[in-house]
């Protein structure tokens, strides 16, 4: 897709764009969860979760927030990193919950990859890019473009990337991996989960 | 307004909430306000935002405040909406209170619509239960 064909595409609610919008999809995955010394005699290499963050963040209806710009990410990447014992620094891919586009943006601030403001300037630049970024996101095209699995494919596309199975979407550092559900403008409710490779 | 006594895409009043759609059928813009921390809350709940107790009456706020974004709507996501797409949505924050955003329909064709501008509530009475709450740029 160009930019052209982007800028071409009709308005569903401006400012969104029918490229804004990710892609309605059926389809299912499953997860097995087994604990970690037993998930060591299985065939695949084990895929642990460091850390997990889930609940109540931000939102606009009267939460006692009145800067919608402020990313509903923020109070769960603190969680999120005090429980994995790691930091933004150290995540080297990122599946990012995109059921549109804008929630990229504001989750690539809320996880402490950039500082506010500064995200348009580094995507033009490819920080986040498959084969040549610093940080890797949506390596599978996300619910934008792979389709809308309600996130459920953003672990499935982690652990692949984790045991180095994805193909020409393998990216070079696939250890520790982010991935994270609805943002929260509606509910004011998100979760999250770094996987690292054992 | 013949578009709206038509409309079927209508809010769903609860326990809580009726008396909001309630009194802007009447055409009056009520919230709920806290008779212990005066604070305001919206949407309708049972314990204020502020102090989180339930003494909570209806009370008529000025029902001004300015606009803090907006979007515009292409996509006729029901039947009944179809003719009036496209349209214009405010979030507008209330005089009261900075963190009450409160969304609806804008509807002064002749004052464009930018960050900051001034608006006042405009009931709309849509059944004998429900009225919506729509927007327009203060005079």
């Amino acid at each position: 897709m160009t930019m052209d064909d982007y800028l071409e595409s009709r308005w569903i609610v401006d400012p969104f764009r029918k490229f804004d919008c990710c892609l309605e999809t059926d389809g299912a995955v499953a997860i097995v969860l087994v604990r970690a010394d037993r998930a060591k005699d299985l065939p695949h290499r084990p895929v642990l979760v460091q850390g997990a963050a889930w609940g109540g963040g931000i939102n606009a209806v009267n939460n006692g927030h009145a800067d919608i710009t402020e990313s509903p990410a923020g109070p769960i990447a603190e969680r999120l990193y005090a429980a994995a014992g790691l930091g933004p620094s150290e995540v080297e891919f990122a599946e990012l919950y995109d059921c549109f586009t804008y929630n990229v943006l504001s989750q690539i601030e809320g996880y402490g990859f950039a500082e506010a403001g500064t995200v348009p300037g580094m995507l033009a630049d490819g920080a986040f890019d498959r084969a040549s970024g610093s940080l890797p996101l949506n390596t599978h095209g996300g619910l934008l473009s792979e389709g809308y699995m309600h996130g459920m494919n953003h672990v499935y596309e982690a652990v692949e990337q984790i045991r180095g199975n994805a193909g020409h979407r393998q990216v070079a550092r696939h250890d520790v991996g982010l991935v994270t559900g609805q943002l929260g403008y509606v509910s004011g409710y998100s979760s999250a989960a770094l996987l690292v490779g054992a | 307004m013949a578009e709206l006594t038509e409309r079927r895409t209508l809010p769903t009043p609860d326990r809580d909430s009726a008396p909001y759609w309630a009194a802007l059928a009447d055409g009056v813009f009520l919230l709920q306000h806290c008779l212990d921390c005066a604070h305001w809350t919206w949407p309708a709940r049972p314990i204020c935002s502020g102090c989180h107790g339930d003494r909570l009456a209806w009370e008529q706020p000025h029902g001004t405040g300015e606009v803090y974004s907006w979007i515009i709507t292409h996509q006729p996501y029901a039947p009944d909406l179809a003719r009036l797409v496209p349209y214009t949505t405010a979030l507008v924050r209330l005089d009261e209170q900075a963190d009450i955003l409160i969304p609806g329909r804008y509807l002064s064709d002749t004052v464009d619509i930018h960050q900051g501008l001034r608006v006042r509530a405009l009931p709309e009475r849509v059944t004998d239960q429900i009225g919506l709450l729509h927007w327009e740029a203060a005079r």
